[in-house]
């Protein structure tokens, strides 16, 4: 579906308040499409409260956000261009990977035939077409991780929210949801990734954004993040250290 | 259009998913699974019985009945059982959501109303699931009426109404939590809040109904009954459900009218609830601020406030140490025992009718409400989810050094103390109220009702580790607990009344000046009485600490003890499902069958419930097929059963002699009655049956399942001895008229018989062997037993 502007994702003073507490306090977001943004930030920062605005599962106090050039307000619309694989992957426990797979597909209102094809095509890549069969409740925490982004990713959507992806997940595996996220971003998708793990975040991400106690406070490259590093030579991880650190840039 | 039709399509496969996922999870073990079918199993006489009934009445309403009380009766209650049903639909409604693994993804995915037609989907079907025995008894008189139609216009009829209802319920549900939402109260009072007016709503329901009937002139229970035309248009949708029955109801504009008002209801609530639901589904999460305060003060002594202090009770016990644990936990989270609300609704419901109707009954009843609450709490509280309600903490408890007992027993003290306190309270405030219930009643009341509230809690532990619940629901709304089993819940409240209900009747039967009990009667009864609670206390708080112990294991290591309570409990379980299919099978055959077919039947129906208690015990623990010893006997065993059977025969001869030369009456079994005519050719008929039949499924249940399992903790020559017991045991229905002196030297000979035949089946590790044995046995005796009698 064609979508207007060109931006992917756009956020203006975006604000979660729970009571007393803010949780995301005035972010404002430009994300280009076809890019992939890392959303890092310390726990408790408020990077799942901005995905769930995001992702309209829940409603900002404030701000406004349009995600593939649809307002945040107008949810049903909005549904059909993301998808998201959350900290705890939605999955039932008692269906197999495949069943699972297919009815995430059947109220995506992806074509069935194509639907299946992109299934076994998918599980295929992330190693578990072995295991398709088999229901979800057996599966390691890395499995059904795989099975969350797949299904995340099976309707082919224009913004892709992905909260850990890579988390759990052995070298190999890891090594492959990063060339597919990779894939998946050149066919079209913009991708919105929040990991803890910071290398995934270096190799994968086109700009980085550090949300710290619910403030974007500082959004480049990884490269020129890594150039603001005392010594302008560190890692990713060290300016994420020396950003969230008490007192650090504001 | 064809985005409502794409929305209905997408919302029949979000519910039957959830259909789907649901039906697997309530059966995913197998000890789950062997729950649900004994349940069914003790429910099929009743329902055997209803469907027989209903057929009957359908054949005398064949060619049509006048009956117009029937249709008022239906038009009248149609709105009210409507509104019953939206509060129940609210209640379930708003809770499913929540525990719908899937949430966020259907939330990111389908349209609000394809989510709606997804949730109201799943509720229909499980709903018509629940109904399934009832529409079964409407097809039986339907049958029996040759009114085919009958049931299909119900079914048809009732799908608009049932769509009504789950959308007004969950309307009234996000309303209610909406309009609660907007006090703006902390998390906890929310809950509670929310909580007290589900179950208020529930209360004005049924307290408007009594009104309703109070109103009435007539008095008595035919006066609550409506026979004028409905209050209300909506009423005469009645009439729907009685097309192509016998009551022929004439369809007129009215019938037209209400059916109009209904189905043109349908489409206006769905826009409601589409738009109600998202307010509720994407709410703020709660507020999770003040958790801070009370953890600081464990810093200063720590000693203190574990209850680790030199010198004191908790000091000294750790398992009161647990405890404390234990009570602090549930009284810092008291959210976690809501559904503790569930037990309400059977009692307050009556206790505001009866406001209404007889003020001056109420504090009798308020007394009897504590002591059936006590029994239901000393369960309900700590014990049904031993496992689950532990969390995450599990691993770290099953890893402790402490004991596995510490943990059971310091659940069971809890409940037990909870209890005691109300029964005992109940108990006072009954006699209290009541002058005509002496000392000599209320003592003994007190007693036997804390004595139903300890087993009531032992129970809990045990069905709670037989079924344990490990993943949190919601209840009523956003409340995440890790509820127990719904199954347990109600196999507890079920067995733990009926303890309570031959408590006090125990306790009349001791203390009250006109009882019928001579002085041996009550103290067998107290004896009797006793035996069950410590039988079934007992066996539960240590199948309960095995599990416990043993946590992750399919197979868990139970004790000694609880291995012979397992042995008795199979035996009483096979009695009373051969007693229960054998009922069923009563009205399945028809009661006007000879007893030459009826007996046979129900030797086989009875000896087929044994099996399936065989059988199903293998399965529920795991123990498989291949525990049954079915090899062919080799000749040398074929020689074994010659001599097994002679020697057989020489025990009995030599008990005959016994009987004879100490002149004590001679025994028969209660299925032989000589002064019946049809007994002799009853006699040649069970000859084959005893063979193949008795034989093989008493040594199955008993050699096979019984001894070979006590073997597996006991010697061999113990476990024999035990399970000849049990054996001889459970001969005692079959011998009982017999008398006392008649039938403890039946019971002995058929236990030493027993032991014979265990010895043997351990010698050879044959079931054939020893079924041929045992059905050769008894088929010479009945043969001879015919031979007599003509």
């Amino acid at each position: 579906m064609e979508t207007s502007g060109s931006a992917a994702i756009t956020a203006t003073g975006l604000t979660k308040r729970f009571g007393e507490t803010v949780a995301v306090d005035g972010v404002d977001l430009d994300i280009p499409r076809e890019t992939v943004y890392g959303f890092l930030g310390p726990n408790g920062a408020g990077k799942t409260t901005t995905i769930e605005m995001l992702t309209t599962l829940t409603p900002p106090t404030s701000g406004t956000a349009r995600v593939a050039g649809v307002s945040i307000e107008n949810r049903d619309q909005l549904k059909q261009h993301i998808g998201y694989l959350p900290h705890d992957p939605p999955v039932y426990e008692s269906f197999t990977a495949r069943e699972q797979l297919a009815y995430a597909a059947d109220i995506r209102q992806v074509d069935p035939d194509r639907a299946d094809e992109r299934i076994d095509a998918m599980l295929e890549r992330v190693d578990l077409l072995g295991d398709a069969n088999d229901r979800i409740g057996t599966y390691s925490q890395g499995m059904r991780r795989k099975v969350g982004l797949v299904q995340a990713l099976l309707h082919d959507p224009d913004v892709v929210f992905l909260d850990e992806p890579t988390s759990g997940l052995d070298p190999r595996s890891s090594r492959t949801v990063i060339e597919l996220i990779n894939e998946q971003v050149e066919t079209g998708t913009t991708a919105f990734l929040s990991s803890h793990i910071l290398p995934v975040v270096e190799e994968l991400a086109d700009t980085v954004g550090v949300l710290y106690r619910g403030r974007l406070v500082a959004e480049d490259s990884p490269e020129r993040l890594v150039e603001r590093t005392e010594e302008g030579t560190g890692t990713l991880e060290e300016a994420f250290l020396d950003i969230t650190t008490e007192g650090g840039p504001a | 259009m064809s985005s409502l039709w794409n929305d209905l399509r997408v919302g029949l496969r979000i519910g039957r998913a959830s259909v789907r996922d649901r039906f697997r999870r309530q059966t995913d073990s197998r000890r789950e699974k062997a729950a649900f079918v004994l349940l069914g199993l003790f429910i099929l006489p009743g329902f055997v019985l209803f469907v027989r009934q209903a057929y009957s009445l359908g054949v005398l309403s064949r060619g049509g009945i006048e009956a117009p009380a029937v249709l008022a009766v239906a038009r009248n209650a149609l709105l009210p059982m409507m509104g019953v049903l939206t509060v129940v639909a609210g209640l379930e409604a708003v809770q499913q959501l929540g525990d719908d693994s899937v949430r966020s993804l259907l939330l990111t995915s389908a349209s609000t109303r394809a989510i709606v037609v997804g949730k109201i989907v799943s509720l229909l079907v499980t709903w018509f699931v629940l109904l399934g025995l009832g529409f079964s008894v409407l097809v039986a008189y339907a049958a029996g009426a040759r009114t085919p139609l009958f049931p299909v216009a119900v079914l048809v009829a009732l799908v608009p109404v049932f769509v009504l209802v789950l959308l007004a319920g969950l309307a009234l549900g996000y309303l209610l939590w909406l309009g609660v939402d907007l006090l703006g109260l902390s998390e906890g009072s929310r809950q509670l809040v929310t909580a007290v007016l589900y179950l208020g709503v529930v209360i004005a329901m049924f307290a408007g109904g009594s009104l309703v009937g109070g109103a009435s002139a007539r008095g008595g229970i035919t006066g609550l009954i409506p026979t004028g035309e409905p209050l209300t248009p909506i009423g005469w949708y009645a009439d729907l459900f009685f097309v192509g029955s016998p009551m022929t109801p004439t369809l007129g504009a009215r019938t037209l009218l209400a059916a109009a008002l209904i189905l043109g209801a349908v489409p206006l609530a769905l826009g409601l609830v589409v738009r109600l639901a998202p307010l509720y589904w994407y709410a703020s999460p709660a507020d999770e601020g003040s958790e801070q305060e009370t953890a600081t003060a464990f810093e200063k002594a720590p000693s203190e406030l574990i209850g680790r202090t030199p010198g004191t009770l908790t000091g000294r016990y750790p398992t009161l140490r647990v405890l404390l644990a234990i009570v602090r936990n549930a009284r810092r989270q008291p959210n976690q025992y809501v559904y503790l609300f569930y037990y309400l609704f059977p009692i307050l419901p009556i206790l505001v009718q009866q406001l209404i109707s007889t003020p001056e009954a109420v504090p009798l009843s308020v007394g009897a409400s504590f002591v059936l609450l006590g029994v239901w709490l000393a369960g309900g509280v700590f014990c049904l989810n031993p496992l689950g309600t532990e969390g995450s903490m599990l691993s770290q408890l099953v890893l402790a050094e402490r004991r596995a007992e510490s943990f059971v027993h310091a659940r069971l003290l809890a409940g037990s103390l909870l209890g005691v306190t109300l029964t005992t309270a109940g108990v006072v405030l009954f006699a209290a109220a009541n002058g005509s219930i002496g000392v000599r009643v209320a003592v003994p009341a007190v007693i036997f009702a804390a004595g139903a509230a300890v087993t009531s809690a032992a129970l809990a532990l045990g069905l709670g580790s037989v079924l344990p619940k490990f993943e949190a629901v919601e209840v009523f709304q956003s409340i995440e607990t890790v509820a127990p089993s719904i199954i347990a819940a109600i196999v507890h409240a079920v067995l733990s009344a009926l303890l309570l209900v031959a408590g006090i009747a125990t306790a009349l039967g001791v203390g009250s000046p006109e009882t019928p009990l001579s002085a041996l009667q009550q103290v067998g009864a107290v004896g009797g009485y006793v035996v069950t609670l410590g039988f079934l206390g007992d066996a539960s708080r240590r199948y309960a600490v095995a599990r416990f112990r043993d946590h992750g294991y399919d197979v868990v290591r139970t004790d000694r003890p609880f291995a012979v309570y397992a042995a008795v409990g199979l035996m009483v379980l096979s009695f009373l499902i051969g007693q229960a299919v054998s009922i069923a099978a009563v009205p399945v055959l028809g009661l006007d069958q000879a007893p030459l077919v009826v007996y046979p039947t129900l030797f086989v129906v009875q000896y087929a419930g044994f099996a399936l208690v065989a059988v199903g015990f293998l399965y529920a623990t795991h123990r498989g097929l291949a525990y049954v010893d079915l090899s062919l006997p080799s000749p040398r065993q074929v020689g074994i059963i010659v001599g097994g059977v002679v020697a057989s025969f020489v025990i009995w001869a030599v008990a005959s002699l016994i009987v004879a030369n100490l002149g004590l009456p001679a025994t028969d079994h209660a299925l032989f009655d000589p002064s019946d005519d049809a007994t002799p050719t009853l006699l040649l008929v069970l000859v084959p049956l005893v063979l193949f039949v008795n034989g093989p499924v008493e040594e199955l249940l008993y050699r096979n399942v019984i001894q070979k399992y006590l073997t597996e903790r006991f010697s061999v020559p113990v476990a024999i001895v035990i399970a000849s017991a049990v054996f001889a045991l459970a001969h005692v229905p079959a011998y009982y008229s017999a008398g006392l002196t008649a039938l403890s030297f039946t019971l002995t000979l058929l236990f030493v018989i027993s032991c014979l035949w265990g010895w043997i089946y351990d010698y050879t590790g044959s079931l054939l062997v020893v079924s041929a044995i045992h059905g050769l046995y008894n088929a010479v005796l009945i043969a001879g037993l015919y031979v007599q009698l003509t």
